[in-house]
């Protein structure tokens, strides 16, 4: 233990104990709103935000349904140091004509919303101060990538990402960068300018290993894929290279500063960003886009799977971890939700489910051994599409009614973004295990789109109105959000 | 890769696909919703048959043969004396006869009338009973389409109520966004009826209240009686009208048979639960005054055949609202009787 993890033991516990003091004059709940690049993260928090402002349709909020929230706003933003969620801006482009679902989050910001409300039970009503402060807060989805490499060393995270770089549908994105490295000597003399080239063509790679296809769980780290502030800053002039014997290079050497950077970047960027916004959460809810997943096959699903379970293994709350001391507060209630609910009929939602419930296994299973309450969903926070049943011969197909986006394709139909179609995605399996396991005859990704037997293309968000000409806000369409908000918030209004 | 026989292909269709339906909710007017056709039919049908015993049917009982066979030549013999009475009338040709003769076509009118409210006011009930037969199905198979179907069905029988409008209304908004199983009736439970359970309870504490001082004020017993009778049929029609189904006369009898048939089937359980307690209180009362103790105890009667009355009429089980107890009631019926009671004594 060095003597930084002790000072940040005590600044943790320090922070945690003033929360708690300050809680006592308003209690506050850090909703953790947890996903990859592209799950949903910031329409999630946009319509969860407008939901409890315009009083949405919650039938299953119970607080709402039972008229006992009498007011919720927007704090002004609390901490001057982080960029405040830019809500009013995404609502704007979901009211749009033709609406836009919000862009990828690139930097990190914060909202502050504030409930009053009047508790069920007497002695909370004398007692308490009927007003709960919920902190959410949304950062690009590419730097959660980063949190399990806390927990490695430099050798062991080279080994992983050569091969990760190694995997059939990387492979060639990676070439140029594995190429170069194979030329590398970690025992050579340390030298700026190999660093440097190498840190471009590894980012490079990244970039190209992404464009593939965007919703696919990228490798990290993170900053590389988005710098953020960061950009051009030594603390990213580093990239993975295997030492030779398997042992630590030599002081001095290529390999040496490698690791010293590595080491930096995990101390100056990743522990940072964990201490200040995941290490103090009291409600976490992982959203998981299982669908793109599935629609990216079977080697997909794994690296999903892969990642999610490394990022969530960051949130045990066990012993032996640096951060368990941190974590003087758990996090109770866990929700995983597979996001993009509403791309399919909801007589699947079962399945998609299941499926959540084996990508998540591990973490399911830890939460639950430590205690906390967990619960799996299919969830869409923004409702794109309605339900259709279609007569094909002597079937009926369960499908989902909706205006694809641009470019979006189902078969050899390429949807152009303004026409609405009806859509059967075709059938999720019984076994979600199956899905897991490659089709005979492997298929590059990108092109097996044409004759896959489950193909969910994405959908236009429904044009949201601000305002109703009675005046009144008109709710948004949505799937078990109303149970989201009960499930993470539900109890602290009770 | 899935159980089906032939693997369905991911399709387009277009929106204007004749083979594509669909869902009914979300068309936008829906507010004369499907509900109401199948309610209106319901209703209008006339050959419904009486299936509110739902406490099982029993094969053929000889008891009652013998009985209703007694009671028809009983009848039959009344009939033929009354009928002799009657023609005598009928066979003078002067005033007496015709006026006899418009008594008579009045009353059959009038009887012809009343069956004909008796067998609209049992196809009321039996409506009911669907709903309820068919939201118990569904909770036990967990089969969306019925529950949807159960809960629109529901919310039809409801939609033409002034005082339910608002709520109708906010549970058909809120059904299209509800999707897993069980909880779009849980839905109609907490919206459609529980405002309806609070009138009801309101009904049993009003009743309840009555029989119990008219059985401490009352002279005689057989008038307490008689009373304690009278204003149970009257509150079983009142919840039963509350809840959708206004029966006749013969279907309040009806009623009032299942309800008691409910109570001696429920009764073990409700009896730790609701009567010790009562039962410890009343003693003390009785000792009090005699008057006093028979009040509260025919009120508590008259709660307790009320609560059984609001199980066996709700078309839906408690799923989310919570059920009124004996003992909620008890204490408003005996409250303002403690008040009288203090005055006698102190």
């Amino acid at each position: 233990m060095r003597l930084s993890d002790l000072t940040e033991t005590t600044a943790g516990a320090l922070k945690s104990a003033s929360a708690a003091l300050s809680d006592l004059m308003t209690p506050t709940v850090r909703l953790g709103v947890t996903g990859l690049a592209r799950s949903g993260k910031t329409v999630f928090i946009t319509t969860l935000v407008r939901s409890l402002l315009a009083g949405g349709r919650l039938p299953f909020f119970s607080a709402m349904a039972e008229g006992r929230i009498t007011r919720a706003y927007l704090e002004p933003q609390p901490d001057d140091a982080v960029p405040r969620f830019a809500y009013e801006e995404h609502l704007g482009l979901l009211a749009k004509a033709p609406p836009e679902w919000p862009e990828s989050t690139r930097r990190l910001s914060q909202l502050r919303l504030t409930i009053e409300y009047t508790s069920k039970l007497a002695l909370r009503r004398t007692l308490g101060p009927g007003r709960l402060h919920v902190d959410i807060v949304d950062y690009p989805g590419e730097w959660l990538i980063d949190l399990p490499l806390l927990e490695m060393s430099f050798p062991d995270w080279s080994r992983q990402a050569v091969e990760d770089a190694r995997a059939p549908h990387r492979r060639q994105a990676a070439a140029p960068w594995l190429e170069l490295i194979s030329t590398l000597d970690p025992e050579a003399l340390e030298d700026e300018q190999i660093a440097l080239t190498g840190a471009e063509a590894f980012t490079r790679y990244l970039l190209a290993a992404r464009a593939l296809d965007p919703a696919l769980s990228a490798p990290g780290p993170g900053r590389f894929l988005l710098p953020g502030d960061l950009a051009g800053s030594p603390l990213l002039t580093f990239f993975p290279l295997p030492p030779a014997g398997g042992s630590a290079s030599p002081r001095g050497s290529l390999g040496a500063m490698l690791a010293r950077r590595f080491e930096s970047y995990k101390a100056h960027v990743v522990k940072p960003f964990f201490r200040d916004h995941f290490a103090r959460l009291d409600r976490q809810i992982v959203l998981m886009d299982a669908l793109s997943a599935v629609n990216a096959g079977a080697s997909a699903l794994a690296d999903l799977q892969r990642t999610m379970e490394a990022v969530l293994e960051c949130f045990r709350p066990g012993a032996n971890t640096w951060l368990s001391s941190i974590l003087a507060r758990r996090i109770d209630r866990l929700l995983f939700a597979a996001t993009k609910a509403d791309h399919l009929h909801h007589s699947s939602h079962d399945r998609l489910e299941a499926i959540l419930r084996l990508l998540a296994e591990q973490a399911i299973a830890r939460a639950s051994f430590a205690g906390a309450e967990v619960k799996v969903m299919a969830l869409a926070a923004l409702r794109a599409t309605r339900e259709a049943e279609a007569r094909s011969g002597r079937q009926t197909l369960p499908c989902i009614v909706g205006v694809p986006l641009p470019g979006e394709r189902l078969g050899r139909k390429v949807f152009d973004g303004v026409a609405e179609a009806a859509v059967f995605p075709g059938d999720l399996p019984e076994d979600a295990a199956s899905l897991l396991v490659p089709p005979a005859g492997a298929i590059a990704p990108g092109e097996d789109s044409a004759d896959a037997s489950v193909h969910f293309p994405r959908f236009r968000p429904p044009r949201v109105s601000l305002e109703a000409p009675s005046g009144e806000a008109p709710a948004l369409p949505h799937i078990r959000l109303d149970r989201a908000i009960e499930f993470l918030l539900g109890d602290r209004l009770a | 890769m899935s159980a089906a026989p032939e693997p369905r292909k991911p399709r387009v269709f277009a929106p204007d696909d004749p083979a594509l339906i669909e869902e009914p909710a979300a068309a936008a007017g829906a507010d004369a919703a499907p509900g109401d056709p199948a309610a209106a039919t319901a209703s209008a049908d006339p050959t419904v048959r009486p299936t509110l015993a739902d406490l099982g049917r029993r094969g053929l009982r000889w008891g009652t043969i013998l009985i209703a066979t007694l009671a028809g030549a009983a009848l039959l013999g009344a009939g033929a004396w009354f009928a002799r009475l009657v023609s005598a009338a009928l066979v003078r040709d002067d005033w007496v006869g015709w006026t006899t003769l418009v008594l008579l076509l009045t009353a059959g009118v009038a009887t012809l009338m009343l069956g004909l409210r008796e067998i609209v006011g049992f196809s009321r009930l039996a409506r009911l009973h669907r709903v309820k037969a068919e939201a118990a199905a569904a909770i036990r198979e967990r089969d969306q389409k019925r529950e949807r179907k159960a809960a629109l069905r529901l919310a039809g029988l409801y939609a033409r109520r002034p005082e339910l409008a608002w709520s109708v209304r906010r549970f058909r908004e809120h059904a299209r966004d509800v999707h897993d199983a069980g909880e779009l009736l849980a839905l109609a439970d907490r919206d459609l009826l529980a405002p309806l359970d609070l009138e009801a309870r309101r009904l049993v504490t009003a009743s309840a209240k009555r029989v119990a001082t008219v059985t401490a004020l009352s002279p005689m017993v057989f008038i307490a009686v008689t009373y304690v009778g009278v204003e149970n049929l009257r509150l079983l029609r009142g919840l039963a009208t509350l809840y959708g189904g206004r029966p006749g006369f013969i279907g309040v009898l009806r009623l009032a048979n299942m309800v008691l048939a409910h109570i001696v089937a429920t009764g073990g359980i409700a009896m730790t639960d609701d009567l010790l307690g009562q039962f410890l209180g009343q003693d003390i009362l009785r000792r009090l005054s005699r008057r006093l103790g028979e009040g509260a105890f025919n009120g508590a009667l008259t709660a307790r055949i009320g609560i059984a009355a609001i199980d066996v009429i709700r078309p839906l089980p408690f799923l989310a609202a919570t059920r009124p107890r004996v003992r909620d009631v008890l204490g408003e019926v005996l409250r303002p009787m403690f008040g009288v009671a203090k005055k006698p004594s102190g």
